[in-house]
């Protein structure tokens, strides 16, 4: 925009430049022509030539030199006007109509043979003041011209000047904008991010909140049973039978605090663990989790299968953990009957080996998926038949995403619940 | 009427915490009839069939729907609304007790160690809820 401006200021002024220097050349021209019609060859010199020989053919061209003369002078005295230069040439057009009229004078002195010094005597013109006249005349009209061509030229080099200056300002804020532009994406990027990074730390703090008041109510309980046993059998001391049943009850309370406790301190410690990797054969680590989890399978009647499981550059015993804890998963919340079913599986998908722990249980209600990878969460009462203090999942969970794998319930399998990994 | 037995609803998945309740309940009512709900959706659901319940006492942590939950459901049932609810919870956490008052619980017990102090606790809230306040659905004494 500002070099279309630029560029049609400019041609308008090299226009006008042109126009002028155009006028100075017309104008010297015109001057010269004028000096040669009058000076030598021209009316002066056919003036003189008449005077001296009387031949016609001097006075016509004399004749001819003056009028032509006395236009090219209106043609000079129009150009000041156009300059609004209010000069003339009067000393000039005196010389021409003295000569024309000292022209006539001669024819008529010549006709009757007056001397030819008689003659010159008689008309003798000093025609100095007139050649000045114009000298000064061109002058005049030329050195208005060159001031106007000086202005035009100062004006065009102030515009080119101005139009640089606009153009690097305009580079300059463009940059300027563009940076501006760039730091504010920028900014909201990192804004973005800590926004992103202060949600994820209040979930983080909302979830650790949430642990510890959990926590906390699943260590107390036990704890007050016990006191509250410790008290009945002060009160039923007189009764052994209700005295030997309280004891138990205060047994199965330290058990139920020793279970959750050690729990804890294993969930603890597949928290941001540093994996130790070494080649694994999970099948035969799933062998060995079967073969020591035997007692609970038999109490169970469960039945469980096994397929083929690949080896893998793993933590074998925080993989044992998980297999114990899905195998254990699996058994408690398996359909007693006619008999617990439970599968083991693994096959590769997308380039990426996926496990699968299928039980032919109660299954697990859609709302509670969220749930049951959290800690502490139980889906069941306590005085339910399915005994847990709610660690197991999210350690299997910890596990599986400090090998960067993926854990989840398939939501596809509705014949009891079927737990999926990734490795 | 007046002289019938109270009705009270506990709402408690813990079987040793709900049998020191209702321990503590025969030893000091022991014409009460206590009914148990073992989460909040038993609760709602018995709550919705029987209509004759004067007080509810409730567990915050239980499976299923929990006690925070529960008590939102009562408290903006307009048929429910009325019963007096008094949660009881290990909990101490400020969180927790703020949410129950200002969900309209009518009370927030942290559950108490030992049989004395659960029989006093249990004492005043039958002394209080049950034989000095007056619930909607019964009728004034003379």
């Amino acid at each position: 925009m500002l070099i279309a401006v630029y560029a049609l200021l400019n041609f308008d002024l090299s226009k006008r430049i042109n126009i002028l220097e155009l006028e100075h050349h017309n104008t010297t021209s015109q001057a010269i022509s004028l000096h040669e019609e009058l000076g030598y060859g021209g009316l002066i010199h056919n003036f003189k030539n008449y005077l001296l020989r009387g031949e016609e053919r001097y006075y016509n061209a004399a004749k001819k030199n003056a009028d032509q003369a006395l236009t090219k002078l209106q043609s000079l005295e129009a150009e000041a006007k156009i300059h609004n230069l209010d000069i003339r040439l009067p000393q000039t057009r005196l010389m021409i109509e003295s000569y024309g009229s000292s022209l006539e004078i001669v024819k008529s002195l010549n006709s009757h043979s007056v001397p030819v010094k008689h003659i010159d005597n008689k008309i003798r013109y000093d025609d100095t003041g007139a050649l000045i006249e114009i000298y000064d005349f061109v002058e005049t009209i030329n050195t208005d011209i060159e001031e106007e061509l000086a202005d035009l030229q100062r004006l065009s080099l102030i515009q080119t000047i101005a139009t640089i200056t606009a153009s690097m300002f305009i580079i300059f804020f463009a940059l300027l904008l563009s940076r501006i532009s760039n730091h504010r994406a920028e900014l909201q990027t990192l804004n973005n991010d800590l926004s992103v990074t202060l949600d994820k730390t209040e979930k983080a703090n909302i979830a650790l909140n949430q642990f510890a008041g959990a926590a906390s109510h699943d260590l107390r309980s036990p704890i007050r049973h016990v006191k509250l046993f410790a008290d009945l059998i002060k009160e039923d001391a007189e009764n052994p039978d209700e005295v030997k049943s309280h004891a138990e009850n205060i047994q199965n309370s330290a058990n139920r605090m020793n279970a959750l406790v050690t729990s804890l301190l294993a969930l603890a410690k597949t928290s941001n663990v540093e994996l130790h990797r070494s080649m694994t054969d999970l099948g035969e680590l799933a062998e060995s989790v079967i073969k020591e989890m035997q007692p609970q399978i038999r109490e169970a009647g469960a039945n469980v299968k096994l397929g083929d499981l690949p080896s893998l550059n793993v933590d074998r015993t925080l993989m044992h953990h998980v297999f114990e804890n899905l195998l254990d998963n699996a058994i408690k919340y398996s359909e007693k009957e006619p008999s617990p079913e439970i599968e083991i599986n693994a096959e590769r998908v997308n380039g990426a080996w996926e496990f699968s722990f299928t039980d032919n249980g109660i299954g697990i209600d859609s709302q509670y998926v969220d749930k049951i990878f959290l800690p502490l969460q139980r889906l069941h009462s306590h005085s339910s038949d399915y005994q847990g203090v709610g660690i197991g999942l999210a350690l299997v969970k910890n596990v599986i995403e400090a090998h960067q794998g993926q854990l989840w319930l398939d939501p596809d399998y509705v014949s009891g619940a079927r737990f999926k990994f990734t490795l | 009427m007046v002289n019938d037995p109270h009705k009270v609803l506990v709402v408690e998945d813990d079987d040793i915490d709900a049998m020191a309740v209702e321990r503590s309940f025969r030893r000091a009512y022991p014409e009460a009839t206590l009914i148990r709900a073992h989460n909040g959706k038993e609760a709602l659901d018995i709550l919705q069939q029987d209509s004759m319940i004067d007080l509810i006492l409730m567990d915050i942590r239980m499976p299923v729907l929990d006690g925070r939950e529960a008590l939102r459901e009562i408290k903006t049932d307009p048929h429910l609304k009325k019963i007096p609810v008094v949660m009881t919870s290990t909990s101490s956490d400020k969180n927790d007790i703020t949410y129950c008052y200002e969900n309209h619980a009518n009370g927030y017990v942290v559950k108490p160690n030992g049989i004395k102090a659960t029989d006093q606790i249990i004492e005043n809230i039958i002394q209080f809820w049950l034989r000095s306040c007056v619930v909607p659905h019964r009728h004034l004494p003379v």
